[in-house]
């Protein structure tokens, strides 16, 4: 069971953004986090994976825990190795890196060249799309090739909690549902444990067990997927208004950020 | 045999030697991401240790040199510890800015250490030069440039093969996405640098061993902007190609327009052909355009 408990996250030292957040995941389930852009999704993933520190994040109160082990205040190579591995929003493949070498790359902690190259048979057969393009530059495939890439990707490190971050992102939706079948399937089959952080509440709602709701960095709402779904507000704020204009200002936002960090 | 081909020849191997230097910035690039101002400073370094090891300590070339490489390395993990580490959430200006620095410190500190004056590296091959059809070449040249085709490979091997080579190439493509799959970076990183140390020693040892060593080395550095340039700031064949280019263009220059253009030119060529390589493709003949990521 994965569990965060009133989780406080400070980004720069000022910027509260996680204003305690608590939520249960157990073992084996599919939980959905949903909410509006900046309600601080990407913000809970990171404070479990261990990825904040490079963003200047921290978290400064809370608990996080996998099983018994605390995950707080452990590296990223730490938290990886107890099986819990976050597929990053924007997919983010090595783009220079071939379609393999990505997987291999994603095999780095669970054992030797040898033994990730054993495994490649079995993310192929989740993925065929990526079987077919095994040697081609990850940077020239489709958005969802991509997508299917960095979720291969992260099985190659065993995990036993896949923390997966907006996967949906600018998909057609016949490739949505293709990649939350797959997610579906390697939790049925595989007992992966599911992080999903969605703002496609449709989608999400279809194959989670259970749902919270993320609005300002605090949980405002959660059940089970279905009671979710038939809610009212639920519906009206996360399932109606996918709000796409809005998104579009804020990934410029986030763009342009990014860019002012490469020069200081 | 004629002017052009001894020309040409001569370019080919020195250029060898420029990969060698280029090889250390290239590194540094593959495994941490960061643009090295201060790998000519670097290899300075490990040419002034070489030839106090060699010539004040009076140590054996077959353990002189390999201890130069282990200090090297050193020197090179210890640099990314304690002025890059500090650094590593900063912005990537601010890790340059750290690696120009680093180099004025290392200028400033070889002739503290070891004074001005022009050392030299007791060559354990012979000064003469090979004379094959008519061609000469530097048995010191020779030599080196066979040892940096053997190195390259192996290089390339392990970059290509291993699981740290691989790791290695997953940070620079995307530090953070490498982190997310528990790849450790700072190891990485570490490891990376404590390379470009030892190759520094390698090179420092063979320019030394050609030039002689003092504190004027340093201009090699510059001459690394160019190699890379052209083969990619990442790409170990491309710092061979890029190396073989520069020494060519070097050596013709020197053979065909030092006549008319001053003895200098030949030396200042290699950062002209830079501008004009910039100029056409801004991120150079064989390097890789950046995929914009939103
Ligand atoms: N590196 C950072 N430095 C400072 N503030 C940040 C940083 N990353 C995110 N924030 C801020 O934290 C808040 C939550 O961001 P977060 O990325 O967690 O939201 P999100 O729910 O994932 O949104 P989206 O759906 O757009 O991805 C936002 O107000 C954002 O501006
Ligand atoms: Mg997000």
């Amino acid at each position: 069971m994965l569990k965060l408990d009133g989780v406080e996250v400070v980004y720069n030292r000022v910027a509260l953004v996680l204003k305690g957040v608590s939520l249960t995941v157990p073992a084996g389930q599919i939980v959905a986090l949903l909410g509006n852009n900046g309600a601080g999704k990407t913000t809970t993933l990171r404070a479990i994976s261990g990825l904040l520190a490079h963003e200047r994040g921290e978290v400064v109160r809370g608990r996080i825990t996998w099983g018994d082990n605390s995950l707080r205040e452990r590296s990223p190579d730490y938290i990886v190795r107890q099986g819990v591995v976050q597929v990053l929003e924007g997919r983010r493949v090595f783009e220079h890196l071939s379609v393999e070498a990505n997987l291999l790359a994603g095999g780095y902690t669970a054992g030797s060249m040898r033994s990730s190259r054993s495994e490649l048979k079995m993310i192929y057969s989740y993925f065929p799309r990526l079987a077919d393009r095994r040697n081609q530059r990850a940077g020239f495939l489709s958005g969802g090739e991509q997508q299917m890439l960095a979720i291969g990707r992260a099985l190659m490190a065993h995990p036993r909690v896949m923390l997966l971050d907006e996967p949906s992102l600018g998909l057609a939706p016949v490739l949505v549902s293709e990649i939350f079948e797959i997610v579906e399937r390697l939790n049925r089959e595989e007992g992966v444990t599911v992080v999903l952080v969605e703002q496609n509440a449709e989608a999400a709602l279809q194959i989670a067990h259970h749902g919270y709701v993320l609005e300002d960095g605090r949980i405002v709402l959660e059940g089970p997927a279905d009671k979710l779904r038939q809610n009212q507000d639920v519906a009206e704020f996360y399932l109606g208004l996918s709000g796409v204009g809005e998104r579009k200002s804020y990934r410029d936002v986030k763009t342009y950020r990014r860019r002012k960090r490469w020069l200081g | 045999m004629s002017e052009f081909t001894q020309l040409m020849v001569s370019g080919v191997f020195t250029g060898m030697l420029y990969a060698l230097l280029a090889l250390g910035f290239v590194v540094v690039v593959k495994g941490s991401g960061v643009i090295n101002f201060s790998q000519g400073e670097v290899v300075v370094l490990g040419a002034f240790v070489v030839s106090w090891l060699l010539t004040d300590v009076g140590v054996p070339f077959w353990l002189g040199v390999p201890a130069t490489v282990v200090v090297m390395m050193v020197v090179g993990a210890g640099i990314e510890r304690f002025a890059l580490r500090p650094l590593q959430n900063e912005s990537m200006l601010a890790l340059v800015m750290a690696t120009i620095a680093l180099g004025s410190i290392i200028r400033g500190l070889v002739p503290m250490i070891w004074g001005d004056g022009l050392r030299s590296i007791p060559s354990l091959i012979d000064q003469r030069r090979y004379e094959w059809f008519g061609i000469s070449i530097p048995t010191i040249t020779f030599w080196s440039a066979v040892m940096v085709l053997i190195l390259l490979v192996a290089f390339g091997f392990f970059f290509s093969r291993s699981r740290l080579g691989l790791a290695m190439q997953a940070v620079s493509d995307d530090r953070v996405a490498a982190q997310s799959l528990g790849i450790n970076i700072r190891l990485v990183n570490a490891v990376s640098w404590a390379m470009a140390g030892g190759i520094a020693a390698l090179a420092g040892y063979v320019w030394g061993s050609l030039l002689g060593v003092d504190s004027r080395l340093v201009v090699l550095g510059a001459l690394i902007f160019p190699v890379v340039i052209l083969g990619g700031l990442e790409s170990i064949l491309g710092a061979v190609i890029g190396g073989i280019v520069v020494g060519l263009v070097e050596s013709f220059s020197a053979g065909y327009l030092n006549d008319d253009l001053g003895a200098g030119f030949s030396t200042v060529a290699p950062l002209i052909m830079l501008l004009l390589v910039l100029f056409v493709r801004p991120y150079g003949l064989f390097g890789r355009p950046e995929i914009e990521r939103v």
